[in-house]
């Protein structure tokens, strides 16, 4: 989940973009209407030329914001909020100047810009639309209250200033107040997107610790195992053989028939001892897979293994030491638990392909199982963790009677790529 | 008159080596063999006789202390010699006072050593 920036480009706010040029061309319009009951009220109430003049005002106003309009539709947000922020303002103090009965109505139209720009600037620039849309508010009041220097006010009939108050403020008063709802559940959405993002990442975060925890429980139990190997297999033989010398020693010098048989029996005792010590090296790490790589390691794999084992590598590139030996390792539990669940002619299929990282796949025909009803085991959490230490993933189709398929996949990355 | 001997070790090869060197010795006799401490146990139980038992300390399951001690509820004559591939300060707590009559390290197994122990013991 990512959080959608608070800021709004063009770019990565289509809605915004409609929200603002819907509100231009309502703000024109309402600047036409305006131009055209000024023309009423010129023909029909009152001769007078400042109603021409507050007209010609309200039409400048209109075309800055149409200016706006064209600079929404160039992805120029920022350049268009300031166009109707300035056309607001001109026609707020204009307004009230030869108009001073509006003055309620233009306070808070000097101080919608302020609403409006919200999602649009950063916030120096918002800064300062509120602080000029603070101080063409104290003009007007000041324009409306201390001036009438047009006696429009006293030429209009009275029912004039009382339809301008009480019509348009609650008008304009919704508009900011809807602009506002918009602003504030844009925020929440935000806010809300934050806090999901926050959650996945502690989610994320939770997933490492107990890997990173898997990974070293595993290196701990790992280590007990060799060191059983060890002990239980070519430390034993050794000892024995150890002990088994110092017998013949002495049977050379009272019965050298006897010591030559223990000594030939010996021998094949010191070579299950470098068999055992061969077998246990190979599962700390195979020296073949650091010299040349996964498909040699693989095929050496497939070729001690128990049961038969072909394999494909198809990408014969390097790759880091760390995925090479997480897909060795992985495919070697996939081969390993092949033969020890399979028939003696169980036969697995190994696959290696670069599709965007390394990819591979270990079939087998052997028995199957149900993976909807089966606890995964410590094989796959490690297999799991092996490939989720370099951003891979690993999944099991498997179905009783249909053999087993283990899929991997490590992503190419450019922190691990050389 | 020969002693019989029981060998408690998981290791085929290690007790192979440890008859090998009973062979050699006048007096002794293995009589029996055992993989694990349960097995040496339904052995001593069925009250076999035996005189001496060549145990090993890191055994499977039951480990070759408790195995000791349950040996010689049974038959307490018996004469017990831990062997094990650990140092003497490395082994589990209880070898002390389980009530064999001696560690012994399996590379030092030998005839002499072995007599010179049982001689000691007797």
């Amino acid at each position: 989940v990512a959080a959608s920036p608070l800021i709004a480009t063009a770019s990565t706010e289509p809605e915004l973009v409609t929200r603002l040029t819907r509100f231009i061309w309502f703000d024109v319009s309402a600047c036409a209407t305006a131009v055209l009951m000024l023309v009423v009220v010129r023909a029909a109430l009152v001769d007078s030329g400042y109603v021409v003049v507050l007209a010609v005002l309200v039409a400048l106003g209109g075309a800055v914001m149409g200016l706006g309009l064209v600079r929404t539709r160039r992805g120029d947000l920022v350049s268009a909020v300031w166009c109707v922020a300035a056309a607001n303002w001109v026609i707020a103090l204009g307004a009230t100047a030869i108009a001073p009965f509006a003055m309620p109505l233009m306070i808070i139209t000097s101080l919608v810009p302020a609403v409006l720009a919200a999602p649009y600037l950063r916030l120096r620039q918002l800064g300062w639309v509120i602080v000029i849309g603070l101080g063409v508010s104290v003009a007007v009041s000041v324009v409306g209250t201390l001036q009438d220097f047009s006696g429009l006010t006293a030429l209009l009939p009275d029912w004039v200033p009382d339809m301008v108050v009480i019509g348009f403020v609650p008008f304009v008063a919704g508009m900011i107040s809807v602009i506002a709802w918009q602003n504030s559940r844009r925020v929440h959405d935000a806010l809300e997107a934050s806090l999901a993002a926050n959650e996945s990442l502690r989610a994320s975060e939770r997933e490492l610790r107990a890997s990173r925890t898997r990974l070293v429980t595993g290196i701990d139990g790992e280590r007990r195992r060799f060191e059983r190997d060890l002990h239980d297999g070519a430390q034993q033989r050794l000892i024995a053989v150890v002990v088994q010398l110092r017998v013949a020693q002495d049977l050379c010098r009272t019965a050298p028939e006897d010591a030559a048989l223990l000594l030939g029996r010996l021998r094949d005792e010191v070579h299950h001892a470098i068999d055992e010590l061969r077998d246990l090296a190979h599962g700390i790490y195979p020296s073949v897979l650091h010299d040349r790589g996964l498909g040699p390691a693989l095929d050496a794999a497939a070729l001690r293994c128990p049961i038969p084992c072909e394999v494909e590598v198809a990408d014969g590139r390097r790759h880091h030491t760390g995925i090479e030996t997480a897909v060795y390792f992985c495919c070697l539990e996939a081969l390993q638990n092949a033969a020890k669940h399979g028939r003696p002619d169980t036969r697995v299929r190994i696959e290696v392909a670069d599709e965007n990282g390394l990819r591979f796949t270990v079939t087998d025909d052997g028995p199957g199982f149900d993976v909807a009803h089966t606890e995964p085991g410590r094989g796959l959490q490690n297999m799991a963790d092996r490939l989720g230490a370099f951003g891979g993933t690993v999944f099991i189709d498997s179905a009783v009677g249909e053999g087993t398929r283990v899929r991997g996949h490590v992503p190419r990355q450019a922190a691990f790529e050389g | 008159m020969t002693h019989p001997v029981l060998l408690v070790d998981d290791s085929a090869a290690f007790r192979e080596a440890a008859r090998t060197v009973l062979d050699t010795l006048d007096g002794f006799t293995v009589v029996a063999e055992a993989g694990s401490g349960e097995a040496a146990l339904d052995i001593i139980r069925t009250d076999t006789p035996l005189e001496l038992v060549l145990m090993d300390v890191r055994l499977p399951g039951l480990d070759g202390i408790a195995t000791t001690r349950a040996a010689l509820q049974a038959q307490s004559h018996l004469v017990v010699i831990l062997l094990s591939t650990l140092d003497e300060h490395e082994l589990p707590l209880g070898a002390a006072d389980c009530g064999a009559v001696a560690y012994l390290p399996k590379a030092e197994l030998a005839g002499p050593r072995l007599l010179e122990l049982w001689r000691r013991a007797r």
